[in-house]
């Protein structure tokens, strides 16, 4: 099933004073592939940079910089784009091949994918791997489990044990300490559930995106809607390919998810970043709003 | 030569006897043949003869400016090791199987980190694990997108090596992101040709000086644009980071400018350098900084050094990094197990130059080996991380052994195992004997077009526990020069008479780095500071001290005192008996107490510290004094004994090390840019302080005794009663004084005259030459001097109805106002810039549920 949306995401920096110059990186458009296709982008910022880079980061993201070196006292940031989205592959029955036979394939290196796969068993900026994550996911990673079955597992139970609170973490409130209060936001969520699976040897990646605000046919908002959201991908051996979960709102993902880019964790795909000289303190302002097109 | 005399030089020397010794044949008499070659001139030399030669040479070399810390009791520290006079020796036969080694090494360095970043075959074809790249902590996926395949990535690469009882020599660790070092090499060579003059030259010593001038041309090579003379600038951590005095050291010798983080900023695609003249495109960047700190936007983002958005124009070409980034990863101990597959992998060869014997505990097989006799290996850290520290189990307690083995079983990824080894000794003069030590030594090696060029000669570390050089570069008790001996003659070289050819004469130094000037300028304030505190302190002193009846200019001089903050405010007493038991206890108590914050000896702190930072800048001389300050500042505050005439005594040293601070800046400063904000910092404090000693003194009239000690007071501050004296014998007039002190731009202590060379100075600062208007600081210097100029001193001295000198008050407030407002201005417009500070903000972490 394919969808089409319409995204458009603001964000407005407002400086207590004037700003000298800032140089920018941002990760707002989406990567196009098999599942995504992003058939038009614009990005507006104001002022107007004298340059916008656009390049291609190590895992394939579309990056784009640029400085500004006018004084000013706000900065606005607009990403438009189209893109038609398809589902993420799932199982139906959820049988596939067990979890072990996956870690053994990228731990023995014979997995035909391991070298790309690999990059994602090892700790990151933002995922450590400690005892307490693998003890937590070897609850659901026992004997001759399916890996999509453990996967769902694990995304129930983190559901049903975590608790969403936006107040409980902020964005550098470590992992560790977010699974230790079991609460916090879609990046928690998603940075437990990654610390978790490679903790078991499972590759696993951050994707951050964007969720369709209500479902077709139904009312109630799912949770990341109107922001910017992030989820879980997961590698399911050289059959089934990268398995997608959201562990946020328990489910696999759909074609409600529409993905922007992906990499180890939230440090790799930060969508606007910059260091800028003076300015003093900053207030941000963002709206997100996802249309989808019939 | 006669083998018995040479070796009579090593008299009672006696080798260990199991390992390899570096001087001496295995049966004990014979020495080997470079230790004989040059230890035959040396029959008549005695140890104690051989220290006198040494002390010499140092002393001689730190005159001429080139060691570290020169003439520098209090930072001694930080050089590591002391250097032992007698050097460690080698045929040019044996080192160049070494070289060879080494050269293969350094190749492989380029190769890891080009293939790590780029194709990745290591990891592909299994000769490594990918734990080599994915689980160092400095990994960071924007480095892959930095590399080009078309030139070396590994510029300068070093590598420790050791001599173990084989015989052979093996590679123990490996630098290749800004390997450490050079400059102790260059200081070493340079004390120990002058201790051993004639053994140097009969010998055939390979001169160092060709490495550099490859070295040379190597950074100039990687210059995208301006090939022939490109800006190149040495990228320091600064003053409080260990390599500092080596960065300053090789800025001099190889004429590059030093810079740290602030200095650099990215403009339109560039990498600039922000100068008084304006900002300098970069075109080539000798770092010390590590990989993950340069860039806060795309790497590290609580870097607080890096230069913001400095990637992207190393992606596009327009700058080069030496050593390029990411070099950082092919330095990493886990590689060192995998070098001889890596090998083989690259180039279908064996390695050359062994490494000791090491393994990576990530392999189970290697594990349990390490488990199964843990005493004998010392691990270490699998990648570096700055804190890298050697763990020996042998020496552990048994909790500690236990707690580390529970630590090697539950992450045996994190570490490497080494042998502990026996290295090779050489001989070393231990309180006038020689006793053998260990040894390390450290090499370098330079890209060149062809391949990699050795340095000839390297820094030897020696030590007397082999342990003790396990640790890192500066671990160690001494460090000896390394002589590579030629059979045939050598070249003299020097990398300072090369290329003769054309120098484009420069003046003025408008190319200082912006940050340098501020140093400068703030310099030049707090000493002048300094002086006028100290000054005001002593006069006060002298009134006590002295048995003439000055109490009416004593309880002036207390009044500026207090409120200048010099002495509290209860200590003012208007009796002169009760005056007078303050004075003489009270005072020198306080004049010196709460160190920290002193008002006396705050300044003076800062200006030592200020100075610190730009001693590059400075000349030795200037050190030296500042130097002698610091020591008086210490002596001050220690001081115990506060009675007047101790106190006394160390303010006049104080006003002596002062005077003769001012006295070498202008005679020997070349007048550059950064003199002249030393000296208008200077300018602008005198005039600001002595409007303001007047406003005190002047601007009220009480009474005509009261008046009269003020003025004699003034008198004193400005260093002006001479001059007066001179002028008008001893009546005091006060149109006189306020001419002498205001208006007389004859008096290098007066107003006028600060502002006057403060205006001379505003107009020459860089600036574009097609100005047309007077810049805001010009104007404002120009009026200030004006109001100045066009006051009559006559008026000046009049006293009102209200018995207050109105019209001097008027022109102190005036120039008061304009004074502060200048400074701004001067620094905004060339200083400023490198004084804002960054704010890293992560924007986007806000933009999320």
């Amino acid at each position: 099933m394919t969808a089409s949306y319409f995204v458009q995401h603001i964000s407005t920096f407002h400086y207590e004073s004037v700003v000298r110059d800032c140089h920018n990186q941002l990760m707002l458009m989406p990567r196009s592939d098999e599942r995504v296709a992003c058939e038009s982008h614009r990005l507006i910022i104001r002022p107007h940079p004298r340059l916008i880079r656009r390049r291609a980061d190590f895992f394939g993201n579309i990056v784009h910089g640029f400085a500004i070196d006018e004084d000013h006292r706000q900065l606005v940031v607009t990403s438009k784009f189209r893109v038609a989205v398809k589902a993420p592959a799932w199982p139906n029955d959820l049988t596939g091949p067990t979890w072990t036979s996956v870690r053994d394939g990228i731990a023995r290196q014979t997995d035909p994918n391991w070298l790309q796969a690999c990059l994602f068993t090892f700790p990151s900026p933002r995922v450590p791997l400690t005892e307490e994550f693998r003890e937590y996911a070897a609850a659901n990673f026992v004997g001759d489990v399916s890996l999509p079955s453990a996967l769902l597992q694990l995304t129930q139970r983190l559901f049903d044990d975590f608790e969403y609170d936006k107040t409980a973490t902020n964005v550098d409130t470590k992992t560790e300490t977010a699974f230790q209060m079991r609460r916090g936001v879609c990046q928690d969520f998603a940075h437990v559930q990654i610390a978790c699976l490679r903790s078991v040897g499972i590759p696993a990646r951050y994707v951050s995106g964007y969720i369709r605000t209500v479902r077709s046919g139904e009312s109630s908002s799912l949770i990341g809607a109107d922001q910017s959201h992030a989820w879980v991908s997961v590698y399911g051996g050289p059959t089934l390919g990268w398995l997608e979960v959201d562990p946020t709102n328990r489910c696999i993902c759909s074609s409600d998810h529409i993905p922007i880019a992906w990499g180890r964790d939230y440090s790799d795909l930060v969508p606007i970043r910059g260091v800028y000289l003076g300015g003093g303190t900053q207030s941000l302002q963002v709206s997100v709003n996802v249309t989808p097109i019939h | 030569m006669k083998t018995i005399e040479a070796a009579q030089f090593f008299k009672n020397y006696q080798p260990i006897g199991s390992g390899y010794d570096e001087a001496m044949e295995p049966s004990g008499n014979t020495l080997r043949s470079a230790y004989h070659r040059i230890a035959s001139h040396l029959q008549k030399v005695s140890p104690d003869e051989l220290f006198r030669r040494w002390n010499l040479a140092r002393r001689q070399i730190e005159e001429e400016g080139v060691t570290y810390s020169p003439h520098d009791a209090t930072q001694e520290s930080i050089r590591p090791w002391s250097l032992d006079p007698f050097p460690v020796a080698l045929e040019e036969s044996e080192w160049n199987s070494v070289v060879e080694g080494l050269q293969q090494r350094a190749l492989l360095a380029d190769l890891i980190t080009l293939d790590l970043l780029g194709p990745q075959t290591l990891l592909r074809e299994r000769i490594v694990p990918p734990d080599v790249l994915f689980a160092n902590p400095r990994y960071f996926p924007a480095l892959h997108t930095l590399t080009a395949a078309t030139r070396k990535h590994v510029q300068i690469f070093a590598a420790d090596v050791v001599r173990l009882s084989d015989g052979r020599w093996h590679a123990w660790t490996t630098r290749t992101r800004s390997p450490f070092g050079l400059g102790y090499i260059l200081e070493n060579r340079l004390v120990t040709s002058r201790t051993l003059p004639n053994s140097f030259r009969i010998c055939n010593v390979h001169r160092l000086a060709t490495f550099f001038i490859a070295l040379r041309d190597a950074i100039q090579s990687f210059a995208s644009r301006h090939r022939d003379n490109p800006r190149v600038v040495i990228w320091t951590k600064g003053p409080s980071s260990t390599s500092y005095p080596e960065d300053t050291l090789l800025a001099r010798y190889l004429g590059y400018t030093l810079v740290e983080g602030g200095d650099l900023a990215v403009r339109e695609n560039r990498v600039i350098l922000k100068t008084l003249g304006g900002p300098l495109p970069v075109e080539v960047i000798l770092r010390r900084v590590e990989d993950h700190l340069v860039d806060p936007v795309e790497l590290d983002a609580d870097s607080d050094i890096g230069v913001p958005g400095i990637l992207e124009v190393v992606r596009s070409g327009e700058v080069a990094f030496a050593n390029a980034l990411g070099t950082a990863l092919a330095e990493a101990p886990i590689l060192q197990p995998f070098l001889p597959a890596i090998c083989r992998h690259f180039l279908s060869e064996p390695l050359k130059l062994p490494s000791i014997p090491i393994r990576w505990c990530g392999l189970p097989d290697d594990l349990s080996e390490c488990f199964n006799c843990l005493d004998a290996f010392q691990f270490r850290k699998a990648f570096r991380d700055g804190s890298a520290h050697v763990v020996r189990p042998r020496e552990l307690s048994k909790e500690d052994r236990a707690s580390f083995q529970k630590q090697l079983q539950s992450a045996p990824a994190d570490f490497i195992a080494e042998a502990i080894l026996t290295p090779s000794t050489v001989p070393v003069l231990v309180d006038k004997q020689w006793k053998p030590w260990y040894l390390a030594a450290r090499t370098f090696l330079v890209a060149t077009e062809s391949g990699y060029e050795a340095l000839p000669g390297g820094l030897a570390r020696v030590s007397p526990k082999a342990e003790l050089l396990a640790e890192n570069l500066t671990s160690g008790e001494r460090t000896k020069d390394l002589w590579i001996l030629s059979p045939n003659p050598v070249e003299p070289i020097s990398l300072l008479n090369q290329r003769s050819s054309h120098v484009e004469l420069k003046r003025g130094g408008a190319d200082m780095p912006s940050r340098v000037g501020d140093n400068l300028f703030w310099l030049g304030r707090y000493l002048e500071r300094s002086e006028q505190l100290t000054r005001l302190a002593r006069c006060l002193l002298h009134a006590i001290a002295s048995e003439s009846d000055q109490s009416k200019s004593a309880i002036a001089l207390m009044r500026v005192s207090c409120e200048i903050g010099l002495v509290p405010s209860e200590a003012v007493q208007t009796d002169a008996i009760s005056l007078r038991r303050t004075l003489t206890t009270y005072i020198p108590t306080k004049l010196l107490e709460g160190n920290e914050n002193s008002t006396l000896l705050a300044p003076l702190r800062s200006a030592v510290q200020t100075a610190t930072s730009v001693r590059d800048r400075i000349s030795l001389d200037a050190i030296r004094t500042i130097r002698e300050l610091e020591q008086l500042v210490c002596e001050q505050a220690a001081q115990l004994e506060r009675d007047v005439p101790t106190v006394l005594t160390l303010l006049d040293s104080t006003i002596g090390s002062l005077t003769s601070l001012s006295g070498l800046a202008s005679e020997n400063m070349t007048r550059t840019q950064g003199w002249r904000l030393m000296d208008m910092g200077k300018r602008l404090e005198r005039a600001l302080y002595g409007t303001r000693i007047l406003r005190l003194l002047m601007t009220r009239y009480l009474s005509y005794e009261e008046d009269v000690g003020s003025m004699e007071a003034l008198l004193q501050l400005f260093d002006s009663l001479m001059t007066y004296r001179a002028r008008y014998s001893s009546a005091l007039y006060p149109m006189a004084v306020i001419d002498l002190i205001v208006t007389d731009e004859t008096n290098p202590r007066s107003v006028a005259f600060q502002l006057a060379t403060i205006q001379q100075h505003v107009d020459q600062l860089p600036r574009k030459q097609d100005q047309a208007v007077w810049t805001l600081e010009q104007r404002l210097a120009a009026s200030v001097l004006n109001v100045v100029r066009l006051s009559e001193a006559d008026e000046l001295a009049q006293v009102d109805a209200k018995n207050e000198r109105s019209a001097l008050m008027r022109l102190l407030v005036r120039v008061g106002e304009m004074l502060p407002k200048l400074s701004d201005e001067i620094s905004a417009r060339f200083l400023i810039h490198t004084r804002a500070r960054k704010y890293v903000a992560s924007f986007g972490r806000n933009a999320r549920p």
